[in-house]
Order: C-alpha cells, then structure tokens, then sequence
C-alpha cells in the first residue's frame, strides 16, 4: 500500500470536526498556518528513538558474517528488506547498569539515554531497591531541544500500551527525560495523542475570527498566569522555585507553541481514522486509584502500534517535531500477546514463569515486524528527491540484552536511516563489550552536539569510531 | 537546583544503605527497640514507603519521645510546595464549582512514590500544564454558565463599564478567595482585574469574566499549596504556618480537597492558630464520611494493594480467579481497614490479628468461605487459626506470590518494608529473581530456598527475609488457606523474626502476626508511613521528634487507630513550615 491509501487526508476543519477536539487546542491554526520546511543550506537532521522491553533471544537475532556480509536471523527478519539502510552494532554494553542501586530493570531504563547509572530515591520495583529518576536529560530531549527549536513540539514521546505496571513515570518504566528528573511521560491514548498533536495541521489557512479571538484569550491567559508565577516567585525556597520555575517554563513553551509554524507540504498528511473510540482511559476511579488499564488493552497492541507508528511518521512530515520516541510497554512489562497465542504477560515468559524462550523470541520479532513497518512508512514519504527515512536515524533499542538474566551486554541497538549523510548503513558492527556511553556521544554529535558531555564519566571515551 | 539537591538527599541515603549490609548480623536501624518510642526505624529520608534503611544508632538521630519532650526547638523537617494532584484536583474542583466532570482523569499519569501525594516527586510536565489549560477553561466556561454562579445580574454587561467590573472585582474577590483557599491580596485583585480589562476589549462581558475565572484556575495559588506564617521565637528559620494553610493541610491530608466552609470560617475568625485548634477540627472532620476514603487510600498505598487487580494467575491451577477476584480482594482490605480505623475502638492490633474480615457473595465463594449473599461486602467471622488480620488476606498474599506458587521472599521482603520498616539491600549483582535450581516438581517453597541457608552470601540477608516469608506457607498463591503440600505431606510453616523487638521462633503465620501486634517497631514503621501520607513527603532528619511523639501517642492509647491519624496533625512537621531561604542543605 502506498502513503495516499494509508494515510487518507485529514483536514480538521474548525466547526464541523471541532466538537471532537479538545476545546483548547481549536485555538492551533488560528489563522497561522505557514510553510515551515526550513530553506536552510544544511540538510534537515531527524531523530526517532523505538524501545522495546526485555532484550532479545542472542541467538535468534544477532547476525552472523562479514561488516557487509551478514544473515538476519529469526527476530531481526523482518527488516531484512530495508538491510541497506540498516547499522546493526552489536558488542555495546549499559556498564553504568553495573553501578547504582535497584532492580536490573529499572537500572537498564534509567541509563539507556542517559548514560547514568541510578541513584537511591522513591520508586521501588520488585526486590531492587529503591531509585528516583534519571539525573540527566536524555539524548533525544537533548537533540529535540536543538534540532526542534521554534517547531510546535521539542520531542515527542508515543507509548504504545504505557505504562503496564505502576501507575505512573517511574524509574523501572521511563526511558527520556527533559531534565535532571523530568521523565518525559509517553502518551499512550492514540485519540488524545491525535488531538494534541494534530491540532490546527491542515485546517484553512484564514482560520475563523473565532479561533483567532480564542487564541488571543488563551495567550492572554497564559501571559496572566504567568505573571502569577512570577509574583509568588519571590517567597519561594529554594527547592520551590525551581519546581515552579518548571511549571513557569511549561507555560512559555505552551505559549510558543500555539502559534508555531506547521508544515502544509504534500506529505503532510495527518492520519486519517483515530477516533475517540481509540482512546484509553486512565480514570482517577473515584478514590483516587490510578487504574492501569493498559493491560487490559493488550489485544489492541497491533492496532495501537500502526496508529503511533502513523502519527510519529506524519508529526515528522508535518514538521510538528524532528524528535520523536515509540516506546513499547515498559520494562518488565505485564502486556500479553494474544494474537501470537501468547496469553500470559511478556514478564512472565522472561522469567515469572520460568525463562521461555520461543515466547520471548516471538514477542521480540513481533516488536521488529513493527519496527520494519516504521522503516518502510518513512521511506515512503518523500521529500524532494529523498525520503524521511533519509533524513532520519531510527534507533532501535531495549534496556537490557537478554530476558533472563537481564544481563546488561550485547544491548539490542540498531539505527536505520541515515539521518542526512550522519551514518553510513549497510553494516553490521561488533564493539565487543565497549560502553554504549560512545553511541550517545555519537548521536549527539551527528546532531550538532559536539561538546555534550552525557553519562557517568568513567564509561565515557567518546564517540564510537566508523558509525559514519 | 530541586533535583541536585534531592540527589544529595539520597545520597545521604545511600550512605545509611551501606550501613546496613544484612551479613554484618544487626543491621543498622534494626536494633531492638527497648520500648515504646525507642524503635530506630525508618526515620531518615524516604518518600517511598519501602525505601528507607534504618538511620543508625547515634541518639540523637534517633531521640526518644521523652527526650523530645524537653526539646523547645520547633523541628518542621521540610516543607516543600505541594501540588494538587489528579485525585485532589477532581475533588478540588468538585468542591470548588459543583464540577463533577473529573476532568485530572485526562491529565497525564503522576509520578508517586508509595503515595501519590509526595510533593517531592510531583512535577509539572508539558502535558500536565496542557491539561491544566483545557481543564481551566472548559470549567470556567461551564461554571459561568450557570446563573448561580455570575456574581452580578447579566444585565451589568450591558451596563456602564464601572457596574461591568465591579461584577468582575467581585467575582475575584468571592471565586479567587475559595480557590486560592485565602482572601486574596490587593495586588492579586489589581492583576486579575487588569486580566478582565485586557479581555473585554476583544471578548464580551462573560467571555472576559470566564477568562479570569480560567486564570485562577490556571494559577499557582491554586493548583499549588503556598504557605505563609509568622515567625516563632526561638526558633529561626520556622514559621509557624498561619490559618489558612492549616486549614488546607488538615483539608488536604483528610479529605483529599479544599476547606469546607466551616474550616474556612474557622480560618477567617482566629480560631485556627492552636495545636488544640488544629486538633479539634481533625476530629470534627475525621468524623465525616470522607474521611473514610482516606484510610481506604492509604491502606491502598502502604499495603501496596494498587496492581492486585491487575496481576495474572495460572489458568489451570486457579480456573477461578479473574481480575474481579483480584479487585475484591482489594476491597476487603481496605474494608476490614476502613472498619477498624472507624467503627470503634479498632487498634493496629487488631489490624494484624483480627480473626475477621469482610466478604461479599462473589470472593466468599472464592475463598470457600459462607455468609455474604450479595455483592454488598459484610463482616464474616472465620477460624482464628487460619486466619488473623490483612496479611493473612488474599490481597496481599496473592500479590506477594507468583502465578502459580507462594513467593516466601516477596512475602518476607514485604513485611520488612511495610511492616518493620526495615527493607533488606539489593541482592548481589547478578542474582536475580527467578525460580532458582531446584527441578523436583514436589519441593516446596522452603525446599528451593535451601541454597540461601548454605551460602554465606546469601544467609546475611535471608535469614531474616526467608523465616518470615515461610510463616505464610500455608496460604497459596491466590492467598486460599492450605493444609497440605502438593506431596501430601503437612506444610510447614515455621519460621520467626530475628533483629526486631519480637525476635522468636513462630510455628505459623497466625503466631508471627501476633508479635507483629505486640511490636512497638510496627508501631513506629506504621506511624512513619502515616506520616509519609500526612505531610505529603518523604521524613528527613528533623522529623524524629515528630514521629516520636506521633509513635508515642499510638503506643499511650493503646495502638488506636483513630489516635494514630489524629496524632498526625499535631507534630512540628505539621503545623510549621520552614521559612524560605532557611532550608537545610542535605
């Protein structure tokens, strides 16, 4: 199927398709519209960040053979078509999960964008101990800050059934980080997630006096609350001004991006079909218990995945972002599988119920059937005489390297795309144990990041050399 | 900056972990109590119920409620800024506008600790402050609907522009006092009345009011708790928090919401400055219904009751459980609780060993128990040798358990968190949790725990953690009663408790419950937990003398439930705050 017949175009036309939206993001599009493809000398750079949970089967995914010879065995088959665009590194370890204190899988999540190993704090997990938030930004927000300024959106996080276990961002569940213990929280409800993305993206381009007066109502009060923030500012402690100085900061974002451009080419064509019916919801349920209802969503995972796949793809096209994450469930995740016949929870073939390995391996090759699908909308959509996916690294990881021992080497990463020139694919490498501390400089690197130091310093030693 | 220095927090923390190795024998913070007050658990620096190790024997680390006594220093420990959360938002509003729509059901996830009223975890994300922007003026809109609710006559729109903002002024001072739970400020009131003027001139008259409705809806003096107070002689850098923020620490801390009208009353006229003030309004609010959502919650939160509904059991061993079972047996916890905590004279005694609980039709017939015949949940009486308080109910049992068999270790872990306040260290790198070696389908749980008793790097910590999780052998993984192995040979259930104050061998688990009630260190762990819910945080350092006396409270009456969450409202952590600028750095 191509773009046009997948992705029919949606225009949200203010009035008609406005009582479906939420009230406050009618005020996206007022009137502001713009060609936002950036007519810049440098070719535009994109990053997307895919996890998947509990590592892979070695041997039923690593390659076998040459740099640029090599078979793609049972779990890694479905990207077998899109090889040439692929940079498989094998060999990278989370050293930093060496380190800290918690369960593996909470070590794993903490440092795998971070670098960082964890530190004590609040959230416990199982029989690890207790840890609190990454205490670093992680790279993709680290990227999305840079690559992503003045867009609507720095980053955006799509979590496809999230979170599985707990009731909210925790340690064992988080993978980004806008700051020092910011956790970055996916958005897991395709219908909320389609609202506020796409809000505005392909309405007229006058908008409606309607809409333009209430955006100026929005801005003032957005400008109103602010001076409120600022006018107690000065009795706040120390601690307290800091935490309110985030909020202050999350207003002014808002604020900006009310009114940032949004790309009207022809590839922007937001998907058509997400409906409030697709929603899930995460009730407060009365008194107060914050359900996790994603489990009981768990036949809707194929179903959920394309829909985030599909709105990851388009906030790029759209150039709503140039950074955005598909997280999968989360570490020690309690989804089932059920159209793979797989009813228990992918925690419990890890290892709950005793290490299972052709369960395992099939939840795996079902994450990589995903990620191939990713690939290949990102080549569909063009740009000029490229694709997304050229402009595009896509990087393909898990916290840990295999379910049972949750063991920390041989971490599943893989980059498709190139992002403009930035890695050369085709290959399949070994770094044989090296720290993954040199993928994250790497990365950075790749996207103007030069002197960005990132992790605990003693794995780090730099860039990994021949990614480019 | 927040998170540096609550990094530092926790490295302190980490410190005190590394005291407390199980293999040195007494781990720090464990030693045995001598009495009431005495105990040395828990009182350092967790915000998570399960996190804190013990804080070390030094005394004054650890005083006793005696010595408190003669202390003059005002201790408030810390006092951060503390947002609404989802649930207090929904009441909030609820309260606020008659707005029963919930609309936090849409914010995203919150971060929670064992809580999720713990202000040192609370942040404010993108989204959240998106939600907050489409909660605010969807309520704005909808309240300014209602003709109740329009401070003025409709018509003063259409009148000259001094009745059209008078209508506004009073609006601000009327709504923005009850939601900023306060009168408000002059310079409050010139800002929001600027915010009226600003909007008239591109909206009509109750488009302009709905947006100064919006904004303090939208504002920190809402959506955030912030204090003020008075000095307190001898004491610098304490403020003794002045009667509006009482008014909504007592609010927030039992009824989840803003002030009702007679505690904001009670603000306005002076007659909430007093310890005894504070106290007499707890026990006017504790008698309300509301409150006894409160204990639900956080029996929820402490016992960890949150995912039993979402756990998985083996199809072919437990053909009838199902996720309703798992939410039943929730509920009968927090029942039993709520019951105990309420409808008299329950103790923390009884907690542990009452040979009661409560069913309805469905989870009776789980159980195989008889009585209830509708879905209504009613007291059953059931053999007190089988069965003694919330840990031998299936809540906790079969979520400390795996699909298809007991877990002694989760089961030991749990009460040396929970209970004693005294969580064991990380397992050694590389051991993680699983089913270990052992191949003979008839062993039982105490059989495949044999590698911890001969091995010296596993005993320093299991031998606490597996004789206590062993007392529950008797009740399997969906927490039903059992008198026999798989074998067919009679479960053992021996075990006991070394390093608390009721160290001793037990035969089973109804025996260990039993020390447990008796256990002046479960008094003081469950205190530190109440705590943790009370204030809204994590205790620090200068919070000993207001858990000591909390813990002595309990102990003087007798382990009274109602006492313990009374008690709360009467330490220095409560009713001061520290003064900006004065906080401690870790």
């Amino acid at each position: 199927m191509n773009a046009e017949s997948r992705l029919r175009r949606r225009l949200l036309v203010l009035g008609g398709g406005a009582a479906a939206l939420l009230p406050w993001l009618e005020v996206f599009g007022g009137g502001r519209i713009k060609e936002a493809r950036a007519q810049s000398q440098t070719p535009i750079k994109r990053l997307m960040v895919v996890f998947a949970p509990g590592g892979v089967i070695r041997e039923q995914y690593w390659p076998t053979g040459t740099e640029t010879n090599f078979t793609m065995p049972y779990i890694m088959a479905p990207l077998a078509p899109y090889k040439d665009k692929l940079l498989i590194m094998d060999g990278l370890s989370q050293l930093n999960m060496l380190d800290g204190v918690g369960h593996p899988h909470a070590r794993g999540m903490c440092g795998l964008l971070t670098g960082k190993a964890t530190v004590p704090g609040p959230f416990a997990f199982f029989l690890g101990g207790s840890t609190d938030f990454a205490q670093a930004a992680s790279i993709d927000h680290m990227i999305g800050n840079k690559i992503s300024a003045g867009l609507r959106f720095p980053t955006l996080e799509f979590g496809v059934l999230w979170p599985t276990y707990g009731t909210g961002p925790s340690t064992q569940n988080t993978i980004s980080y806008s700051g020092a213990g910011m956790p970055a929280q996916p958005t897991a409800d395709p219908w909320k997630a389609f609202q506020r993305v796409f809000a505005g993206v392909g309405a007229s381009a006058t908008g409606t006096d309607d809409v333009a007066l209430r955006l100026k109502r929005t801005e003032l009060v957005l400008d109103a609350t602010s001076a409120e923030f600022n006018a107690v500012m000065p009795q706040m402690g120390t601690e307290d001004k800091a935490r309110l100085q985030e909020h202050l900061s999350r207003l002014a974002e808002i604020r900006s991006s009310l009114t940032a451009p949004t790309g009207i080419g022809p590839s922007c064509l937001p998907p058509a079909g997400i409906t409030s019916a697709d929603s899930i919801s995460y009730s407060t349920g009365g008194d107060g218990s914050h359900q996790t209802v994603a489990t009981a969503a768990s036949n809707r995972m194929p179903t959920i995945s394309r829909q985030m796949i599909d709105m990851a793809v388009m906030s790029m096209a759209c150039d709503l972002t140039r950074v955005a994450s598909i997280q999968y469930t989360d570490a020690a995740s309690r989804a089932s599988f059920p159209w793979l016949k797989l009813n228990e929870n992918h925690h419990f073939y890890q290892h709950d119920g005793g290490f299972q390995q052709q369960p395992c391996a099939d939840i795996a090759r079902f994450f990589y059937g995903e990620f191939a699908y990713l690939v290949q909308r990102m080549s569909e959509v063009k740009e000029g005489d490229k694709t997304l996916l050229d402009s595009t690294a896509i990087l393909f990881c898990s916290e840990i390297g295999d379910p049972p021992s949750h063991d920390h080497r041989r971490i599943p990463f893989v980059i498709a795309g190139g992002a403009s020139g930035s890695f050369k694919t085709g290959r399949f490498l070994n770094f044989g144990g090296k720290a993954h501390h040199g993928l994250l400089v790497s990365m950075l690197n790749a996207y103007g990041l030069p002197d960005m130091m990132i992790g605990d310093a003693k794995y780090n030693s730099g860039p990994l050399t021949g990614l480019g | 900056m927040l998170s540096q220095s609550a990094a530092l927090r926790w490295q302190h923390l980490a410190f005190l972990f590394a005291c407390q190795a199980c293999s040195t024998g007494v781990p720090a913070g464990m030693g045995a109590p001598s009495g009431a007050g005495a105990g040395s658990t828990g009182s350092t620096g967790a915000s998570g119920a399960t996190g804190t190790g013990g804080s070390g024997p030094s005394q004054t680390m650890n005083p006793t409620a005696a010595q408190c006594a003669t202390s003059a220093t005002i201790m408030p420990g810390q006092s951060p800024v503390r947002r609404l959360n989802r649930f207090e938002y929904n009441n909030t509003v609820a309260d606020l506008l008659l707005d029963n729509t919930s609309p936090a059901d849409s914010f995203p996830l919150e971060e929670q600790s064992a809580f999720d009223n713990d202000a040192n975890v609370l942040r404010a994300s993108r989204q959240l402050v998106e939600g907050y922007l489409g909660a605010a003026e969807t309520l704005a809109n909808t309240a300014l609907a209602k003709p109740d609710t329009l401070p003025c006559a409709a018509t003063a729109g259409s009148a000259d522009v001094a009745t059209a903002e008078q209508c506004a002024a009073t609006l601000i001072d009327t709504w923005g006092a009850k939601a900023y739970r306060r009168t408000v400020t002059a310079d409050e009131h010139m800002r929001l009345l600027g915010t009226f003027r600003s909007a008239r001139a591109f909206l009509d008259f109750k488009g302009s009011l709905s947006t100064v409705l919006e904004t303090i809806l939208m504002a920190p003096q809402f959506l955030y708790r912030i204090e003020s107070g008075s000095p307190v002689a001898g004491s610098p850098g304490v403020l003794k928090v002045d009667s509006w923020g009482l008014a909504s620490r007592l609010s927030y801390f039992l009824w989840s919401s803003m002030p009702d009208p007679d505690l904001l009353t009670a603000a306005k006229e002076g007659r909430l400055t007093t310890a005894a003030d504070v106290r007499r309004e707890a026990e006017r609010m504790y008698g309300a219904a509301r409150s006894r959502s409160m204990v639900r919650r956080f029996t929820r939160f402490w016992l960890d009751l949150s995912n039993v509904d979402q756990q998985g059991k083996d199809a072919t061993l437990f053909p009838d459980y199902t996720p309703a079972i798992g939410s039943l047996m929730r509920t009968q916890t927090e029942t039993l609780a709520e019951h105990l905590y309420f409808d008299g004279g329950g103790t923390l005694g009884t907690l542990l060993t009452a040979p009661y609980t409560y069913m309805n039709q469905t989870l009776a017939k789980f159980l195989g128990a008889s009585g209830p015949t509708t879905d209504a949940f009613e007291k059953v009486d059931l053999d007190p040798t089988k069965h003694s308080g919330v840990l031998t109910e299936p809540a906790f049992l079969s979520y400390n358990a795996t699909v298809d068999r007991t877990h002694p270790i989760l089961r030991g872990v749990f009460v040396m968190r929970k209970l004693l306040c005294n969580p064991p260290p990380d397992p050694p790198p590389g051991i993680v949790d699983g089913q270990g070696t052992v191949t003979d389908p008839n062993a039982t749980a105490r059989d495949r725990l044999a590698a911890h008793r001969t091995s010296s790097t596993c005993n320093g910590c299991h031998q606490y953690i597996d004789p206590i999780g062993l007392t529950f052998e008797n009740y399997d993984a969906v927490g039903r009663w059992h008198a026999n192995e798989k074998s067919g040979a009679p479960v053992d259930a021996s075990g006991g408790l070394t390093n608390t104050d009721v160290n001793g061998t037990v035969t089973n688990a109804i025996e260990l419950n039993k020390k447990l009630a008796q256990s002046a260190q479960v008094q003081k762990c469950v205190t530190v937990n109440w705590f943790r819910y009370a204030n809204g945080r994590g205790e620090v350092q200068g919070d000993s003398c207001s858990i000591a006396r909390t813990a002595d409270a309990l102990a003087k009456s007798g382990g009274d439930l109602r006492e313990l969450v009374l008690a709360q409202t009467q330490t220095d952590a409560f009713l001061y705050r520290v003064a900006p600028g004065a906080e401690v750095s870790p």
